[in-house]
């Protein structure tokens, strides 16, 4: 019997790639939203179910709320799949063998770390036992396996063993790097399908489960986008860079405090959270580029010298800033390409740019001028 | 030296001096590929989106222009006239001597010396070391840029990454990160790296920097003393902090390492890494405004740029 599929984008899963489905598919489908985990099935249905979600995510978008949901949805399963098999291997009990992992992964280099031929002085074995709780590092990858999961953030680099080109893993963080890099092939392939051609009304349903996914697992303040901006609420800070900024302090005034400020404040006021993107508070990039950049760009044309006669691609480290990566045009889907800069706390501003500090007696309540600011702006609302 | 060079010792040097030959083959190579940018007048590269289809191309162009300076991305296109169709692009560290955070010589802000220029070498071949032996990276290519190098890295893996991974590199060979408490002792991985960081940062320490740092007064005194430098130095090498420990107590300790943090942050231009479609100095080309060639080099452990990158005219300068 063939194995069960852990990577519906490999050859043999992509035979079964077309543009009909049967009920089955539809089923299956389903039972991947609500998150079950079912073995035994054909792979032929189980591969279309994984498209089928997919292509329906792709109907509202490749960068919508239901394409990352969908996306979640086979990360999760492609990795409590994996946790399934390897249970049924012994995971758990001495008679489980490593190298089971190796050969259940499809397109993509894992090495236990024998076959890697890494060796470990026995103090560091120590240390690295006892930071990740007692799980042993028990594979190594190439370290650029692990892109994916750099990108994402879900893995950061210097907190992991890197020797030789390998970073060693433990079994948990080298299931973790495959299914995000699985996830990841899920945003190539919504951008090679049309979910329209398939024309089938039962992939809208499915979009519309995928979107009330996205909507229960957001948690519930990032649904709060903000409201049009009100400069008479900005603290003392934001004022003066808008009034113009001299050249010592122009580039961290306009590019990085200005540009996070005015986004987050219109965007995402109330605790966006780590790893935020934009395009997960807004659907029209409208907002960015004719309520935000606007403003931004107005105040460093009042910067002595006018910030970008001398310093034009500043305008691309202002989108870079805001999460777009070094770009000159914006789009929605490249949100997330770099991170989204936070806007600084009080502290942080005081030290890069001394000049631009001159608080006023709100200021002292807060430590940060996000906070200032959304206190002012709705304060009235919320009571 | 490093008076600014006249249009007429520009067209001196790429008439009699400048070769072919010194651009380097991985540029050669891709030439067709990669957007080129001019500074005719000394006013930034505003001469962009350039496709150079051939090397006689480029020899033609810079023998009867002789340009202020001249730049080559770092990035592959398809379309290079229009920075369209992005193949890929090299993953780059910049060291300017004149930027450096700390230090020894009584260099003014904005000028460089032999020292620090000596201190900029130093810390870019320990930056190739930790992508050599961490990363397993081969193809690391070392550039003179005028005031400072450039280390160009091509391997196939690395062409296709984005800036987060790029940064997250960074991170890494720059010791930009405070190393997790429970695997600072590590012998190899990340927290070697920034142990040995810290270890470079030793020898240019002072006063005002630990204090700059949050450092209390009596505990950074007490770390400048010579002998307990000399003994902090032969511990980080153990992969041991005893003595840092003790002698800075736990506060102090952990304002240390931030300050050591923020210091490597610091030491290489970040933009230069994370821009996928940068533009760098081209090798060969003359960087006019400290009559400096920007040399692409073979033997880094041999190159001084006073020998290897002072255009004739300077030489004749007297
Ligand atoms: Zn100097």
């Amino acid at each position: 019997m063939l194995p069960p599929l852990v990577n519906p984008f490999s050859k043999r899963a992509q035979r079964y790639f077309k543009l009909e489905f049967g009920e089955e598919a539809f089923a299956e489908a389903k039972r991947k939203l609500a998150g079950e985990v079912k073995l035994g099935l054909s792979p032929e249905v189980d591969a279309q179910s994984f498209y089928l979600l997919l292509m329906s995510a792709s109907l509202r978008g490749y960068a919508s709320k239901e394409a990352r949901a969908a996306k979640e949805i086979v990360r999760k399963h492609v990795s409590s799949r994996i946790w399934t098999l390897l249970q049924q291997q012994g995971w758990g009990t001495s008679s489980f063998n490593p190298e089971s992992l190796v050969y259940l992964l499809e397109d993509f280099e894992l090495l236990t770390i024998a076959q890697a031929g890494v060796k470990l002085e026995e103090s560091d074995t120590r240390h690295l036992l006892a930071a990740h709780k007692g799980e042993p590092l028990l594979y190594a990858a190439p370290w650029h396996e692990l892109l994916p999961a750099l990108r994402s953030r879900r893995l950061s680099l210097t907190q992991l063993y890197l020797t030789r080109g390998y970073a060693l893993l433990t079994i948990k963080q080298a299931i973790e790097c495959y299914a995000e890099s699985i996830a990841e092939r899920c945003d190539d392939f919504m951008r090679s399908v049309d979910g329209e051609e398939v024309q089938d009304e039962r992939l809208e349903e499915i979009a519309d489960a995928l979107a009330r996914v996205a909507l229960s697992s957001m948690p519930a303040f990032s649904k709060r986008a903000g409201k049009a901006l009100k400069e008479e609420h900005f603290p003392p800070c934001i004022r003066a860079t808008l009034a113009g900024v001299g050249s010592g302090s122009r580039n961290y005034a306009i590019t990085v405090l200005l540009t996070s400020f005015l986004s987050y404040a219109r965007i995402a006021p109330f605790n966006a959270g780590e790893n935020a993107r934009i395009a997960d508070f807004i659907d029209d990039i409208s907002v960015v580029t004719e309520e935000v950049l606007p403003v931004i760009y107005a105040a460093a044309e009042r910067c002595s010298p006018p910030l970008f006669e001398d310093q034009p691609l500043e305008k691309l480290n202002i989108n870079y800033h805001l999460g777009f990566g070094l770009t000159e045009e914006l789009r929605l889907e490249d949100s997330g390409k770099s991170p989204w800069y936070f806007v600084p706390n009080c502290e942080k501003i005081r030290r890069e740019a001394p000049s631009l500090c001159s608080p006023d007696k709100h200021c002292k309540e807060v430590k940060n001028p996000l906070v200032y600011y959304t206190r002012r702006r709705y304060a009235r609302e919320e009571k | 030296m490093f008076r600014e060079a006249t249009p007429a010792e520009r067209q001196r040097y790429y008439r009699e001096e400048w070769r072919l030959n010194d651009v380097p083959d991985f540029i050669l190579a891709t030439i067709a590929q990669r957007e080129f940018g001019f500074d005719h007048r000394g006013e930034g590269p505003n001469d962009r989106y350039n496709r150079i289809a051939t090397p006689a191309q480029l020899e033609g162009m810079l023998i009867n222009t002789a340009p202020y300076a001249a730049y080559a991305s770092v990035s592959f296109y398809e379309k290079p006239e229009k920075r369209e169709g992005w193949l890929g692009a090299e993953l780059v560290f910049d060291v300017d001597a004149k930027d450096l955070p700390l230090r020894s010589c009584s260099c003014s802000p904005g000028e460089v010396c032999e020292v620090c220029l000596a201190e900029a070498k130093e810390y870019i071949l320990e930056v190739a070391d930790v992508l050599r032996d961490d990363f397993a990276l081969k193809e690391l290519h070392f550039v003179y840029s005028g005031r400072g190098y450039h280390l160009r890295v091509l391997d196939e893996e690395v062409l296709h990454m984005q800036s987060p991974e790029r940064a997250a590199v960074l991170d890494y060979v720059a010791g930009g990160v405070v190393p997790e408490p429970e695997l600072l002792e590590l012998r190899r991985g990340y927290p070697r790296v920034f142990r040995m960081r810290m270890l470079r940062l030793l020898s240019l320490l002072n006063l005002e920097t630990l204090r700059s740092g949050g450092v209390p007064l009596k505990q950074a005194d007490a770390l400048l003393n010579p002998k307990t430098l000399r003994r902090v130095a032969n511990e980080l090498e153990e992969g041991s902090f005893a003595t840092l420990k003790e002698t800075l107590r736990s506060k102090g300790f952990a304002k240390f390492l931030e300050l050591v943090r923020r210091i490597n942050a610091e030491m290489l231009d970040a933009k230069v890494t994370v821009d996928v479609k940068r533009i760098l100095r081209l090798p060969s080309s003359l960087h006019s405004k400290v009559s400096m060639k920007c040399v692409y080099i073979k033997n880094m452990e041999r190159f001084d740029p006073f020998k290897h990158a002072v255009p004739r005219f300077v030489q004749e300068r007297g």
